[in-house]
């Protein structure tokens, strides 16, 4: 009884950290931010979309920490929080393509370019589907180790994916740069971006727990 | 390291007293080679065009020849209780690994030989062969590491040809950037340059797929 109240005030605190942040950064990015020069409003979806893929990042690294414990310790607890982090991290590179698209169809007047960091995430949301569908069609009495092996697998290949991106000619590199070379013209958009990459952090984290403990209520 | 070559020795002995993988695959590159050679032609491209999609038909006809040897492979020790048995006797479970890949390996190598020989003959394209070697032979270890563990991972599971490619595929994009570029590298340059970063990049994936393969693979077969 106390460890479920105990569970409850968790909860609703992260709960409550997310809606703040979520709120605040939604003030932040549609009322503070002006509008960038060439792209007008629709260069807004960016803190959106790169919160999203941080938020993804966040995911296989829980999927990665606790496939290694869970390998190590057998312990249920580690595959359930692997599981939720597997799911909510699909979700987040989901929004991250749809965001994508929407933001390269104004820019680029196309939905899908096979540009090498269009297709790494493509590909990242194939691994994460493949480890949804693990979880699912696995064969049972294995899905949890063979879904952490994945996960290890999986986690050691995309910064292995990154590196092989960055080593293409730059004819090919067609998506924005200018974090990793400039960096944002406007202080202002790098604050909204650090707020809204904080604001999704933390809703993804607070997705995984909840996902989490339904995980853990279907097992019992 | 005896019975690493005993699992090597079995898996050879096993192959070349049927030679079923074999004929297979020497039907299959030609057959693959052909649908290419018939799409290019009614495409009419220039020469250099068709030279510079060679890349992209050698490792698309590799990767679903490789798929089908590696699962009919793994399938045979289910289907005659190698792997069963190797689980209660003292064998250890990373040189039945390390075996299965050495031997993967090679098989897949051997694929890529009759794909390339194929794909050159009906491009008809003097692609200096033997230089792709050293390409063949890392990017089939690369390959047959990632393949030896997942395809262990869905053998019992009901969607197993439909979930192989499913979780293999996305694994093996890096290995396939990289053999690509090196594959486009060679064919432009007439030489690979096995100190440029994809050359690295292909060594540095096939060392950590090889060690971690190994590693996870006895949780893999155990569960």
């Amino acid at each position: 009884m106390a460890n479920g109240s105990k569970s409850s005030i968790i909860d609703s605190l992260l709960l409550a950290l997310s809606a703040a942040l979520i709120s605040y950064a939604l003030y932040f990015v549609f009322l503070v931010v002006p509008d960038e020069r060439t792209m007008g409003a629709i260069q807004r979806i960016f803190y959106f979309h790169v919160g999203s893929a941080i938020a993804c990042y966040l995911a296989i690294g829980i999927v990665l920490v606790t496939g290694i414990f869970y390998l190590a310790t057998q312990n249920k607890v580690y595959d359930q929080i692997s599981a939720a982090a597997g799911e909510v991290g699909f979700l987040f590179c989901t929004i991250v393509l749809v965001s994508g698209m929407i933001w390269g169809h104004t820019a680029w007047n196309t939905w899908f370019r096979f540009e090498p960091r269009l297709v790494s995430f493509l590909l990242l949301w194939f691994l994460f589907l493949s480890f949804v569908l693990l979880r699912i069609f696995g064969e049972p009495g294995k899905i949890a180790t063979h879904s952490a092996i994945l996960g290890i697998i999986g986690a050691i290949t995309v910064p292995l994916m990154v590196y092989s991106i960055k080593l293409l000619p730059a004819a090919a590199q067609l998506h924005p740069q200018v974090v990793e070379h400039r960096g944002l013209r406007d202080p202002l958009f790098t604050q909204g971006m650090i707020i809204s990459m904080v604001a999704l952090s933390v809703f993804c984290l607070y997705l995984v727990r909840i996902r989490f403990r339904l995980e853990k209520l279907q097992s019992q | 390291m005896k019975q690493f070559f005993l699992l090597l020795k079995k898996d050879f002995t096993v192959e070349f007293r049927g030679k079923e993988l074999l004929y297979a695959l020497l039907s299959l590159s030609v057959l693959i080679s052909v649908f290419f050679g018939v799409g290019i032609e009614n495409a009419f491209l220039e020469r250099k065009a068709v030279t510079r999609i060679f890349p992209l038909a050698l490792w698309v006809s590799y990767i679903f020849a490789a798929t089908i040897s590696v699962s009919r492979s793994l399938y045979y020790e289910i289907e005659f209780g190698a792997l069963s048995t190797l689980l209660t006797g003292r064998i250890s479970l990373a040189s039945f690994y390390v075996a299965k890949v050495i031997s993967n390996t090679i098989f897949n190598f051997i694929a890529f030989l009759f794909i390339t020989t194929a794909l050159c003959m009906f491009f008809d394209l003097a692609v200096s062969v033997p230089y792709l070697f050293p390409v063949g032979l890392l990017v089939s270890l690369g390959y047959s590491s990632l393949a030896t563990l997942t395809s262990n991972m869905i053998l019992r599971t009901k969607l197993r040809e439909l979930l192989l490619p499913l979780i293999l595929f996305p694994l093996l994009f890096p290995l396939f950037f990289a053999a690509h570029e090196l594959t486009m590298t060679l064919i432009i340059e007439k030489a690979v340059q096995f100190d440029s970063p994809w050359a690295i990049l292909l060594i540095l994936m096939d060392l950590i797929y090889l060690v971690a393969g190994s590693i996870l693979f006895s949780f893999a077969a155990r569960g």
